[in-house]
């Protein structure tokens, strides 16, 4: 494989030949350690690095590993988890300090002999104990006007203002400190696992001015208030179900929201979200019968969005991951525990579910034959919706002995939506499959909910996956 | 359609939103509405057929998704609303795409990348210059001197000077 990667012209050296922004590029895509080695491949290479536009350092990369594992026999380190690594890390750190020197020393030679430009992106991660270095590399950095900063394990800590990050991200957070940050340019903010304190997320957002993204990844703070005038997405990923006891968010532009996770328990829930247009519902596994009434007063706030979309666990898990290109709203939840909230739900409150008066479009994505109750439910009380999206992993939908169970609830459900004008079916199956649906969808239609329906209804289907092309089938 | 000449004088026609995905094609256009025929000086035929492979995948995939949304755009006004799901797995098949696309020999990955320079396609652009991060990242020296056939133009002398110089850069 690397043989034939060779080139075929012989002695020419091609890539010394690019011009120099893009060999810049080149090394910033490259650990910054990996890039400054290269320092030595020719004199053309000797001084590129020092044009570096991005930093990236890890004081991982300077772990010796066989020494590690003398230290931890038979440990395969590089696939134990973070958490265990960090603990080894630190040890051979306290130990012998070696690993660290050396990484303090290396990211002081970087910015010294570095030329003087400014930055794009400055990161650090892996640092396993807060420290004054740290503090200095964070201060060059925003001396640099760097756009991005990552940050592990140390706080933004800068005094002056922060007039150039448009970017910050923070991971495994464990101290705060209390002074204000001045973040005037910063438009995304994320922050990920370890601990949050609700007055620091507090401080970050009102230092925050112009703010349109924030995400908290497994760091929902005890208190949490998340008011701000300007946020327009917003994404809670809540895996390790750490329920805060108040539930705040008030923001009068935020267009989506994403939430994944368990249930929120806040004893109190207020959402102040008049803008929000697009959400999008994962509902996983939850035991406790008290996320009933949470989670009937969650969908309750949503009731004015436009665009919802719901999805269960299994297979589609790997959506999930995709919100960094965040456009959506997604409250998660398990279709099945909804199922039993709504059976269980006493006969009063199931009056006072939303209606969701402005939404156009659901998408529903589901593994189980058994939540067909709520999609009745969202569907009945959706009298404005024009697009109704069925996902599906399995060929249960129109398959013969759970089939009846479909055009039952559809039959109910489908001629309260006067205005629906497209059905879509994405199938993870063959082509073969997708017209053996069809047909099958074709024969429920004998049934009269279809004939309830105006001619303007398309059903398309749609594959998932493979090369199959989609195929529109207009009734 | 709009024809495009490569260097050595092969003439493509294409439809104008594949030559768009070129942002420099895409300013012609813009200055010059009547523009048809466009010579491209630095990219020879080999290379700008495969180029125009990628741009054509390219604004393929973002039709379908588009077509996917159609009845959303048109009714609704979220104008983002593909689903999610469907965008994911559509990526997901472009990434998978991408991937196979870009294994190329060295001589071909350095032209297109010249290429995706030139003609300022900053996704095939992010594309090679990765793949080239890739065939460098977790090499020795010695073995990246090998790959790309750099001359090592340091005495030995000058090179231990280097590396004594910067200790830090090479423990």
């Amino acid at each position: 494989m690397e043989a034939n990667k060779r080139s075929r012209r012989g002695d020419c050296d091609l890539i010394s030949r690019l011009p120099d922004p893009i060999l810049h590029h080149i090394l910033g895509l490259l650990t910054t350690k990996e890039a400054v080695q290269t320092c030595v491949l020719s004199k053309r290479w000797e001084h590129l690095w020092t044009f570096l536009p991005s930093l990236s350092f890890n004081p991982y990369d300077f772990v010796h590993w066989r020494r590690l594992r003398e230290m931890e026999d038979g440990v395969e380190l590089k696939k134990v988890c973070w958490e265990r690594f960090v603990e080894l890390l630190y040890m051979v750190c306290e130990q012998k300090k070696v690993c660290w020197e050396r990484f303090v020393e290396f990211v002081n030679m970087v910015l010294l002999k570095r030329e003087s430009l400014d930055l794009n992106m400055f990161s650090i991660n892996g640092i396993p104990f807060p420290s004054d270095e740290a503090r200095d590399w964070i201060n060059y950095a925003v001396k640099h006007k760097t756009r991005i900063l990552k940050l592990e394990r140390c706080l933004p800590c800068c005094i002056s203002p922060y007039t150039s990050l448009e970017e910050l991200h923070l991971y495994q957070l464990r101290e705060f400190g209390s002074g204000i940050v001045t973040l005037p340019k910063l438009r995304k903010l994320i922050i990920s696992d370890g601990q949050l304190e609700s007055d620091y997320l507090k401080n970050l957002l009102s230092g925050s001015p112009i703010l349109e993204y924030l995400r908290l990844d497994n760091c929902i703070p005890r208190e949490c208030v998340i008011a701000h005038g300007c946020l327009k997405h917003l994404a809670i990923v809540n895996r390790h179900c750490s329920h805060p006891r108040n539930l705040l968010i008030s923001a009068p532009n935020l267009l989506s929201f994403f939430y994944d996770g368990e249930l929120l328990l806040s004893h109190q829930t207020t959402l102040n979200v008049p803008s929000l247009t697009f959400a999008c519902l994962v509902i996983r596994d939850s035991s406790s019968i008290n996320c009933l009434a949470g989670m009937a007063a969650m969908l309750f706030f949503l009731a004015t969005v436009e665009l919802l979309e719901l999805h269960v666990n299994c297979n589609w898990q790997n959506v999930y991951i995709s919100y960094s290109h965040f456009e959506i709203l997604l409250i998660s939840i398990d279709l099945c525990m909804f199922e039993r909230m709504y059976k269980e739900l006493p006969a009063v409150l199931r009056t006072k579910l939303p209606i969701f008066q402005k939404l156009k479009n659901v998408t529903f994505g589901f593994s189980t034959s058994s939540c067909f109750q709520m999609v009745t439910w969202i569907l009945k009380n959706s009298a404005n919706l024009k697009k109704l999206i069925l996902l599906e992993q399995e060929e249960w939908l129109f398959h013969d002995e759970r089939g009846a169970s479909t055009s039952e609830s559809t039959k109910v459900a489908i001629p309260s939506c006067k205005n629906l004008e497209i059905i879509e079916v994405m199938n993870e199956i063959s082509d073969r499959m997708i017209k053996r649906s069809i047909y099958a969808l074709i024969d429920g239609t004998k049934d009269n909910w279809y004939t309830e329906l105006s001619s303007l209804i398309s059903i398309n289907f749609y594959p998932i996956s493979g090369d199959v092309t989609p195929f529109i089938f207009k009734f | 359609m709009i024809t495009l000449t490569s260097s050595d004088g092969v003439q493509f026609d294409v439809r104008e939103a594949v030559a768009k995905e070129s942002q420099i094609i895409r300013d012609m256009i813009q200055d010059d509405c009547v523009i048809t025929n466009i010579p491209l000086a630095n990219v020879n035929h080999k290379i700008l057929s495969i180029v125009l492979e990628y741009c054509q995948m390219h604004v393929d995939k973002t039709e379908m998704e588009v077509n996917a949304s159609k009845h959303q755009t048109t009714t609704g006004e979220g104008s983002s609303s593909v689903p999610v799901a469907l965008k994911v797995s559509s990526n997901k098949n472009l990434n998978d795409w991408d991937k196979e696309f870009i294994n190329v020999d060295l001589d071909t990955l350095y032209d297109l990348i010249l290429a995706a320079n030139y003609l300022n396609i900053s996704g095939l652009l992010n594309l090679t210059t990765q793949a080239a991060a890739d065939i460098i990242k977790g090499k020795t020296t010695e073995e990246i001197r090998a790959t790309f056939n750099i001359k090592n133009d340091f005495t030995p002398e000058e090179e231990a000077a280097i590396r004594k110089e910067n200790p830090w850069a090479f423990e």
